[in-house]
């Protein structure tokens, strides 16, 4: 800890960049060049480009990706196109690597962040990427407190960073708050915006940046230059930054058709100035263009994958209800259908709100016997049988084997199902009066009813489970009354914490450091502790509930694992922040997950098969898409 | 002929009055569900599994002028509507009519061909029972067209849809091939378009038959045993032009009197055969904007429903006044 500048410095696992005379490119591009309208490709490419090993083989140029998804669905296409930030994950999900930059500093308190910028990285108009466009995007943008697009969680606040530019390829960021997590950060999804904001074309709808913004925005009949701002220049959340075709973007594809209500198909092609290339020289992408075709249906969407309409995917047909369709129709439709292992940890967790606004009711959910005996009211092997197959095990909300905090007495506790002992738990809470219809009554001489909230769209697993689990709580004199809501209510029940159940897939299986909702009031995602979760990031919040001091201790455990970049140290308090977890059991899980299922056409090539299936990676990003080809 | 324009007059008048009353109750109908388009587009992000600061909801509100009061959104949306603004589309931000107009067409033209269809089809199998009445034909027409109401729509779309893909290796889903979908409008693509429509119009139009089918029937065998039938025919008149001419024109009174009501049904009631099929009409724009909590493209959509339905009650008046001399006989003492 005496050291004054800890300098960390990420494997490079970067090639020998081949001479610039080696490279080449896409037969497409080459014409350009050749009618004077694209530069010579060495000059398109940085002085290093990274270098990209291909899984199974140095691939041919052309062919279109296929895709069938949801017109809004801007995930899809973030997980598809849009996953190059400063830094990425590797594809296994278990190293954060160099991508636009190539490494960086950071002081001992994890405040100040120094990054390289990889040199030569050029937008896909051709302009250079520099430290500027970063210091645009914290300054300028999401340092302006009225900016209405999203934030990245871990700069929730216009004043959480500072950016300047030290020359034109490094950047320092100031952060108010220490974080010992930012790199990793920088990886995930929350990651994505810090290199699609352009400097050069993005200032023109600021008004520091133009005098004449008022005018321009109302001549395009927008009310407010900020609607204006937001359409033309939006951050990754809000209908994608590549809805305008004019855009320039650092990704392997840009968009050419943007998705819309009136657009069947999306379509996007090759960047020219795209800053990778494999192992001999080619610049990437192999594949000149990517083309969604857009269903309003989620039966008409499998429909059409069995048809053979899609060429990599998972993302809305890979849910259990669709295998058999899917698997049925590999040969008709000429692709295969394959597995990836998951990062969630269980199909369905139930969190009872311990912060709800019904005090009764938060004093019960609190109890820890109460959760107990909640568990052992749950049979899960029926819920294994009838719902999936028999193929998952029962499973607490506990880390899944493959990860450094799996924990086998976790991932058993309190899953065999016992009536006896939760009847006996229960009496012993005070339940032990019933009504006629042999419910337990609370305290206060009401029925002992649990609402859980899910919505029409919520996955087919999860709401079947439920029905198995009000039918099995009926046993131990618990009413489970499930409410199917309209999604919008569902929101604004949540954000007014007004609400007692949300059951959900358990995120948080592997990678429990960047998804720890069920182990910690960890993010708004932590529907268990949601009052917990508020009062953690400001005490006087609206809906703040002061939590009990084993979740304050993990609270301020986690603290610690911000404040420090020392990965090993992290690992040791967050296994404590699990032990707490472990011992309080606030979420009740029921059965581990599903593989993932993803349709692979059998013409494409350099598709890895061990890729872990999550979101906050987020899959298939990581494997870098542009040594996807396609055999002709 | 005087009588005629101070009848159509005063039915527009009251058009345009009714049109502001139904922009009212629709904005503030719209307005009703909990929550509003802010809260409807973190929800979203939440169901696509993006973790989402609940802070973000009130400065979307205020960049999206959602925390004005009702009244003061009403009135700057009918403002616009006033000068043939029809506001933003916030899921979008494009103008709303850019995002309806593309799908009017296919609208209209499907509606139109479902309604002809239907009619073409049920008004001779109404006849043909009535006339026949409890004879096999009659039995089995009753049957057909109630199998066609009672099965729901949707259903019979995602029948045609497994049938063309387990029998006929294609997904007949949406209503141009892919080639054509980005292209712009040709003699290629509307054939294209008129020999993959036939399927939606078969689905919608059969849904509706049994209830033409029984009005027909029920009001012509009313009619048939009027004096006047019984006196035509002793007379003389050949059959077939005695039935066409008199009751069967009298029977498709009341068919015509509610053809107000066919236009709006007809672009309602294919949500959801739309949202199957992939079909690109106004009903699934409908949906998902009224999801969405979108106020300007689901208040612009209703309103433009509701302008067709009393443009189509108009046309039932104006046809009433020229089909039944009743009609005109009762304006003329009116006035």
């Amino acid at each position: 800890m005496k050291k004054n500048v800890v300098a960390l410095s990420i494997a490079m696992c970067l090639a020998t960049p081949a001479l610039a005379a080696e490279y080449s490119e896409a037969p497409q591009l080459t014409k350009l060049v050749e009618a004077g309208q694209l530069p010579e490709v060495s000059d398109r490419l940085p002085q290093e480009p990274l270098v990209v090993t291909p899984f199974d083989s140095v691939g041919k140029y052309g062919g279109t990706l296929n895709l069938l998804g949801r017109a809004p669905d801007n995930v899809h296409r973030i997980r598809i196109i849009a996953y190059d930030n400063l830094f990425n994950f590797n594809e296994k999900y278990n190293e954060v690597v160099p991508n636009l930059a190539t490494g960086f500093t950071a002081n001992e308190e994890n405040t100040v962040f120094t990054l390289s910028l990889r040199k030569g990285v050029k937008w896909s108009d051709g302009h250079p990427f520099t430290a500027d466009d970063i210091v645009f995007y914290i300054n300028e943008v999401i340092g302006d407190p009225d900016h209405a697009g999203n934030r990245p969680l871990f700069i929730s606040s216009p004043d959480a960073a500072k950016a300047t530019a030290v020359d034109a390829h490094t950047v320092k960021i100031e952060l108010k708050e220490p974080n010992g997590l930012f790199i990793r950060q920088l990886a995930t999804i929350d990651g994505a915006s810090f290199a699609t904001y352009p400097k050069h074309y993005c200032s023109q709808f600021y008004p520091q940046y133009n005098k004449n913004l008022d005018a321009e925005a109302e001549a395009a009949g927008f009310s407010t230059w900020r609607q204006y701002s937001m359409t033309k220049c939006r951050s990754a959340y809000f209908i994608e930054h590549y809805t305008n075709v004019d855009r320039p973007v650092l990704t392997a594809w840009k968009v050419k058709t943007p998705p819309g209500p009136n657009t069947p198909i999306a379509e996007f092609e090759r960047n020219p100035f795209y800053w990778q290339v494999d192992t001999e020289g080619n610049q990437l992408p192999y594949l000149d263009s990517v083309r969604w075709r857009f269903s309003e249906d989620s039966e008409e969407m499998v429909l059409r994958a069995a048809a053979g309409e899609t060429d990599f995917q998972a993302r809305h047909i890979g849910g259990p209800s669709h295998r058999p369709m899917l698997i049925a129709n590999e040969e008709k439709g000429g692709y295969t259908y394959h597995f990836r292992p998951t990062t969630l940890m269980n199909s369905m967790v139930l969190g009872l709100n311990q912060t709800t606004s019904d005090k009764v009711k938060a004093e019960l959910f609190a109890q820890k016997d109460f959760r107990v005996a909640l568990s052992h009211g749950i049979d899960r092997e029926d819920i294994s049988e009838t719902v999936y197959s028999g193929v998952v095990e029962p499973y607490q909300a506990a880390p899944i084997e493959s990860s450094a905090f799996y924990d086998e007495e976790m991932a058993s506790q309190y899953t065999d199902y016992d009536v006896e002992t939760a009847n006996k738990l229960l009496d012993g809470l005070g339940l032990e009066k019933r009504d006629s219809a042999g419910y337990r009554l609370m305290k206060d001489g009401r029925r002992l009813r649990i609402e859980a909230l899910t919505t029409t769209a919520d996955l087919g697993g999860v709401s079947d489970s439920l029905e198995l689990v009000k039918n099995q709580w009926k046993e131990i004199g618990v009413f489970l009354d499930i409410r199917v809501v309209e999604t919008n209510y569902l929101t604004s029940l949540r954000i007014t914490n007004d609400f007692e159940l949300i059951p959900m897939p358990g995120d948080g299986g592997v990678g429990i450091i960047d998804e720890a909702r069920s182990y910690l009031p960890y993010s708004p995602e932590s529907t268990w502790g949601l009052g917990y979760y508020n009062w953690a990031q400001d005490p006087n919040h609206e809906y703040a509930v002061e939590p009990p001091a084993h979740v304050k201790r993990q609270i301020e455990l986690f603290e610690k694992v911000r404040n420090t970049a020392d990965q090993a140290e992290q690992q040791r308090l967050m296994k404590e922040i699990m032990a707490i977890a472990k011992e309080q059991f606030y979420v009740i899980g029921t059965v581990s997950s599903l593989e993932e299922g993803v349709v692979i056409n059998n013409k494409i090539r350099n598709v890895p098969h061990d890729m872990p299936q999550s979101y906050t990676f987020p899959t298939p990003g990581p494997m870098r898409l542009g040594q996807l080809w396609k055999e002709q | 002929m005087n009588s005629f324009f101070l009848f159509a007059g005063k039915r527009l008048l009251s058009m345009l009055i009714t049109l502001l009353a139904v922009s009212v109750v629709v904005f503030a109908v719209i307005d009703l569900p909990p929550g509003d388009f802010a809260t409807s587009r973190i929800a979203e992000m939440q169901s696509m599994g993006q973790t989402v600061d609940p802070e973000l909801i009130f400065s979307l509100r205020e960049m999206y002028g959602l925390d004005k009061p009702l009244y003061e959104r009403y009135l700057s949306w009918v403002g616009g509507l006033l000068q043939g603004d029809l506001g933003m589309s916030l899921t979008d931000n494009q103008p709303v009519w850019e995002t309806i107009q593309p799908r009017i067409g296919p609208t209209m033209a499907l509606a139109g061909a479902v309604f002809i269809f239907s009619h073409l089809i049920a008004i001779p199998i109404g006849i043909f029972s009535a006339l026949r009445q409890y004879s096999w034909g009659d039995y089995v027409a009753t049957v057909f067209g109630f199998i066609g109401m009672a099965t729901p729509n949707f259903v019979l779309a995602i029948v045609a849809l497994l049938i063309g893909y387990f029998h006929f290796d294609t997904v007949v889903s949406g209503l141009f091939s892919d080639q054509f979908l980005n292209e712009p409008m040709s003699w290629d693509k509307f054939w294209d378009g008129v020999s993959r429509g036939w399927i939606y119009v078969l689905v919608v139009g059969t849904g509706g038959m049994a209830g033409i089918i029984r009005i027909m029937r029920a009001n012509l065998l009313d009619e048939l045993t009027k004096p006047y039938v019984k006196t035509a025919r002793a007379k003389g008149m050949s059959e077939g032009r005695l039935i066409l001419k008199y009751p069967v024109r009298v029977a498709l009174l009341p068919m015509v009197s509610t053809i107000g009501w066919m236009l709006p049904a007809l672009l309602g009631a294919d949500v959801i055969v739309s949202q199957v099929m992939n079909v690109p009409t106004l009903g699934p724009l409908l949906l998902n904007s009224l999801r969405t909590q979108d106020m300007y493209v689901a208040g612009d959509i209703l309103l433009i429903m509701s302008g067709l339905t009393i443009i189509g009650t108009l046309i039932s008046d104006l046809l009433l006044y020229w089909v039944d001399p009743r009609v005109r006989v009762g304006v003329a003492k009116e006035f």
